[in-house]
């Protein structure tokens, strides 16, 4: 009864006040920090070079989104990004000749792009085989195979950086269209706009939500959780795969160790952004807007030299807290609430009777 | 015989004996006095830690912040007592050192008891608060001079082991005995108190442990200040380990220590682990991570290894907790004929 009325709340839930919240959210951050530093933080540059940071954890929240949604999480997303990034530039290093035409850049950009999402694809599947076929909990699994790719990749460089990387990759990478569009805002629209297709109109997505919010229910009525799950995992080592090149583009080399942070972050974004951790729930466009809230806030604490990145530490660590315990009390509240209706109602239709 | 079978203690000790003999056949260094020593000192802080670990797992709660809370204890006891030029007794600043952990350690717990949320989610949060304010608001650095007590201790062994062939010494630190009694106070507590008998209730189904009458709240907060004391613990063993304090030394050490626990049966789903086990899975990865550099292999594939062991030791424990899942599913769902097999299975 009362776990039936809280889904029923919670899509309600989804469906108005959550987007709008983040909405206010972040139209207030917005303007706070437009207020304090409008010189720097209201500037076409500084509002670019922000776009062209988000994309890279933006595409791996959205990988975290899809674990999540399964009822499981994802913390193998920076190793993966890491490891098959890694294997690419390799082989772009290893086989790009010098002097290159127009056309050879093309082709070996896409190749560089098809091997990385295809290792990124590869990590999906043995995380998402310890998952279904051997039964880890997803967040160990996801834990011990993150340290395993990761591993991996510490084998491959050595334990240092890759550089020599070709200038036109992180040219790429980097580039800025008609003078406001940079290159990685568009790799994460065609990401989001892929997710978003996949999650509300194909019976995957339908399926995924299934498996989330009740795996047994799902199983009984015929829905196969062990291919649901790869599927996810796959898609969420594809995506990584992606955002792992878009950090090599930006820093112009790889390591195995780059953005360990973002594992983090992308937990804050998806919470925020009104994913249910438990599984079951969450929609791209609130993601997306977790993400933008995220990094107008990481900016903006950016222009303050006074503010140390350590302290980002702490707000993302308590943002985190606070998201959770307002989801918790107002959903305490409404199911309360709403029992209390029911029960008004009940007392009237006897009444009546 | 058959239950012997069953146990993950046999199979991490098998596996522990077949590594010996790889290990002691390949270079023939294992069983020298030093080596044993030096694996025995190694164990000191993994094993607290581990011990911590087992008992949140037992009762189906995971943390990551326990390297957060010993690192950011350990680096404001010694920091205060370096400062204040402390030169009273040091098991003073052990206590202090544990009861900070026990307050931070229980912020954890009452968030989980309170929110009912994946305590990863919970831990992972504080955990990047904790280092937060050791990075940002106390500014940590490394002290290599410590008060007087810490640097006096750390220079107390029991005895030094010395390898006669190649005269390394290797010493064995008195705070062995550390180890060995929170050895035995967390094995007195599990088996023959209340509380740790209720911690195996409560990890083993939450709600018939409530109805039979245990405090759940209580034992929730309970499991998360007993890791965030052994933390505390913990972190000042390190520094006195190694002779220094550094704030970052223990990134990372979650896995490990998880790892260690559950390749010695501790079940993830809550309800099942022993001393004895996780002790064995402390045993085990330490005996991999320190004797790769006697197999010939090098140090850069350490993190590969270890993560192949963790998901192994994870997945072995895995897949059997599965197997009799489905084999307990099938006796329900199976008619008359096969009940009879199935309860077999189920004896088994």
């Amino acid at each position: 009864m009362k776990t039936k009325l809280t889904e029923g709340l919670k899509t309600r839930r989804m469906k108005d006040g959550d987007m709008l919240r983040l909405l206010v959210i972040f139209a207030v951050s917005f303007l706070v920090m437009t207020i304090l530093e409008p010189n720097i933080f209201f500037t076409k540059k500084y509002i670019v070079s922000m776009a062209s940071l988000f994309p890279e954890y933006g595409i791996l929240s959205l990988a975290m989104m899809l674990a999540m949604i399964s009822g499981g999480i994802d913390l193998s997303i920076v190793a993966t990004a890491n490891f098959s990034g890694i294997i690419a530039i390799k082989f772009l290093i290893r086989f790009y000749p010098e002097g290159a035409s127009a056309l050879t850049n093309a082709l070996f950009l896409l190749a560089v792009l098809v091997i990385a999402i295809c290792v990124g694809a590869l990590c999906g599947m043995l995380i998402s085989f310890l998952i279904a076929k051997i039964g880890i909990p997803p967040m160990l699994a996801t834990l011990g195979g993150a340290d395993l790719i990761m591993g991996a990749s510490l084998v491959l460089t050595k334990g240092s950086s890759v550089n020599g990387i070709p200038a036109f990759f992180a040219e790429v990478g980097t580039k800025t269209l008609f003078g406001f569009l940079p290159v990685p805002v568009i790799v994460f629209a065609v990401c989001a706009l892929i997710v978003s297709f996949l999650l509300n109109r194909t019976s995957f997505g339908m399926k995924l939500k299934m498996m989330g919010s009740n795996p047994t229910a799902s199983r009984f009525s015929g829905i196969n959780n062990g291919k649901i799950t790869f599927n996810a995992y796959v898609l969420g080592g594809m995506l990584s795969a992606v955002a792992g090149l878009l950090m090599i583009s930006r820093a112009n080399s790889a390591r195995a160790d780059y953005g360990k942070s973002y594992v983090m972050q992308t937990i804050i974004i998806c919470v925020l952004g009104g994913t249910n951790p438990n599984g079951g729930f969450g929609k791209v466009s609130g993601v997306t807007v977790a993400i933008l809230i995220l990094q107008v806030l990481s900016s903006g604490f950016n222009m303050f030299p006074q503010i140390s990145n350590f302290y980002r530490n702490i707000i993302w660590g308590a943002v985190l807290i606070l998201v959770v315990i307002y989801n918790h009390l107002s959903e305490k509240y409404r199911v309360k609430k709403m029992a209390q209706a029911m029960e008004k109602k009940k007392s009237e239709s006897a009444l009546q009777k | 015989m058959k239950k012997l079978l069953k146990r993950n203690e046999f199979y991490v000790s098998v596996v522990i004996v077949l590594l010996i003999i790889l290990i002691q056949g390949k270079s023939g260094q294992f069983f020298t006095s030093n080596n044993l020593v030096d694996l025995a000192r190694s164990c000191i802080l993994p094993g607290i830690l581990t011990l911590g670990i087992t008992i949140e797992i037992i009762a189906h709660s995971i943390d990551v912040s326990f390297p957060a809370i010993a690192m950011i204890t350990m680096y404001s006891v010694t920091e205060v007592a370096t400062s204040a030029g402390y030169t009273g007794p040091v098991w003073i600043l052990f206590l202090a050192a544990a009861l900070m952990g026990t307050v931070l350690g229980s912020i954890n717990g009452v968030l989980a008891a309170w929110l009912k949320l994946p305590t990863l989610i919970i831990t992972l949060a504080t955990s990047s608060i904790y280092m937060g304010i050791m990075q940002g608001v106390l500014k940590c650095r490394v002290i290599a001079v410590m008060a007087d007590p810490l640097e006096r201790l750390s220079e107390t062994y029991l005895f030094v082991a010395q390898n006669k062939e190649s005269g390394l010494t290797s010493p064995l630190p008195v705070l062995f005995l550390l180890l060995i009694a929170v050895i035995i106070v967390v094995g007195v507590m599990l088996k023959y108190t209340m509380l740790g008998r209720s911690i195996y209730a409560f990890g083993g189904d939450p709600v018939s442990a409530q109805r039979a009458g245990f405090n759940t709240v209580f034992i929730q907060i309970f499991v998360f200040a007993f890791m965030g004391c052994l933390a505390g613990l913990g972190g000042m063993t390190r520094t006195v380990l190694t002779g220094s304090c550094q704030p970052t030394t223990l990134d990372g050490y979650e896995m490990t220590c998880i790892a260690a626990a559950v390749l010695g049966g501790t079940r993830l789903s809550g309800g099942v682990g022993t001393v004895k086990g996780s002790l064995l899975g402390v045993l085990l990865m330490m005996i991999v991570s320190n004797n790769l550099i006697l197999l010939g292999i090098p140090t850069y594939w350490s993190k590969f290894v270890t993560g192949v062991f963790i998901i192994l030791g994870i997945g072995i424990s895995s897949y059997q907790a599965l197997r009799a899942q489905r084999v307990l599913s099938a006796s329900v769902l199976e008619t008359a004929p096969a009940e009879k097999d199935a309860k077999e299975a189920v004896r088994k």
